[in-house]
C-alpha cells in the first residue's frame, strides 16, 4: 500500500485517528529526540519534552496551515520549549568573546596571522564526534539550536528563522559565533590530544 | 568590486553564506581559497565540523530506546484521544 501524502495524513490527525498519529509518532519522535538529547536536557526531561510536543502538535494541528512540513513544525515546537524551559532565551548580545577571538586571527589587512589548526582530515570524524559534547555544552542555548537545527536537522534557513523567531541576518551571526566557538574549542582539544 | 581578504571569506564560511551565496560571490570565494591555504583548511575544518556534528548526533539515541519511546507515546496518545 502506498505511504498516504502530508496531506492525507495531516487531516487524519486532524481528525485524531490512532494510525495517523502513531504514523507521525513513528516517523519523527527518533529526531525529536536524538534534538532534545542534543540540546543538553537530560533523558527523562528529553523524553518528556518529546512528548509535549506531541500533545501541543494535536491540540495545534487544527490551525495547521501546512506552509511548512510537519518535520519542521514538530522540531518548531521542540526547539521553542526547549528554550522556554531553560528561560535562557536571553537576546543574543551585541558583542561576544568570539567575534574578538575570531578578530585576533586576522592582521591589519585581514590576512590570517594566526592559520586555522584544528582537525581537518575526514577519517577523524569518529574522534572529533567524541570530543564536540563538551564543547556543545561551551554554546549559549540559542546558538547552539541554531547550530544544531542546521547542520544536525538540516533545516532550510528560513525555516530556522520562524523556528527561532530570528532575522536571517541574526541567524547568520548566531551560527558565525557557533561555528567558530566550537572550531576554537576543538582546536584546543586537538592540539591536547596530539 | 572589492577584493575580499582572508577575514572576509572566512566570515562567509562561518555564516553559512559560503553554501547559500550568489554565483558570483561564490566564485570571488572560490578565486580566493584557489590562492590561500589557510582559507582552505578553514573551510575544511568547518566542514568536518558540520560532519563530525552529525555523526554525534545520530549516535545520541540507539534503536531500542527509540523503539520504547514510540511504543509509550502511541500508548499515552491513544489514551488520551
Amino acid at each position: 500500500m502506498a505511504e498516504p501524502t502530508e496531506e492525507s495524513l495531516l487531516s487524519d490527525i486532524r481528525a485524531r485517528k490512532p494510525a495517523a498519529i502513531a504514523q507521525a509518532v513513528r516517523a519523527h519522535a527518533g529526531d525529536l529526540l536524538r534534538a532534545a538529547l542534543g540540546m543538553g536536557l537530560p533523558e527523562a526531561d528529553a523524553e518528556e519534552l518529546v512528548q509535549g510536543v506531541f500533545t501541543t502538535f494535536l491540540e495545534a494541528a487544527p490551525r495547521f496551515e501546512g506552509r511548512s512540513t510537519v518535520r519542521t513544525f514538530l522540531f518548531g515546537i521542540l526547539y521553542r520549549k526547549a528554550l522556554e524551559a531553560g528561560r535562557k532565551k536571553s537576546r543574543e548580545l551585541a558583542t561576544d568573546p568570539t567575534d574578538e577571538v575570531f578578530d585576533g586571527r586576522f592582521n591589519w589587512w585581514g590576512h590570517w596571522s594566526r592559520g586555522p589548526r584544528g582537525p581537518e582530515d575526514e577519517a577523524d570524524v569518529k574522534e572529533i564526534a567524541g570530543l564536540l559534547a563538551e564543547c556543545l555544552n561551551g554554546l549559549p542555548d540559542q546558538q547552539r539550536a541554531a547550530f544544531q537545527l542546521k547542520e544536525v536537522d538540516q533545516e532550510e534557513s528560513g525555516s530556522v528563522c520562524n523556528i527561532l523567531g530570528v532575522e536571517s541576518t541574526h541567524l547568520r551571526v548566531l551560527l558565525f559565533r557557533a561555528r567558530n566557538r566550537l572550531r576554537e574549542c576543538l582546536e584546543g582539544k586537538w592540539k591536547e590530544a596530539s | 568590486m572589492k577584493f575580499w581578504s582572508c577575514r572576509d571569506v572566512a566570515r562567509m564560511i562561518a555564516e553559512g553564506e559560503f553554501d547559500e551565496a550568489s554565483c558570483l560571490r561564490r566564485l570571488l570565494a572560490q578565486v580566493h581559497l584557489l590562492g590561500c591555504r589557510f582559507c582552505r583548511r578553514y573551510l575544511r575544518e568547518m566542514r568536518l565540523l558540520s560532519k563530525a556534528a552529525r555523526h554525534w548526533a545520530h549516535g545520541l539515541v540507539e534503536g531500542g530506546r527509540r523503539d520504547a519511546l514510540e511504543k509509550r507515546l502511541i500508548e499515552r496518545l491513544s489514551g488520551s484521544l
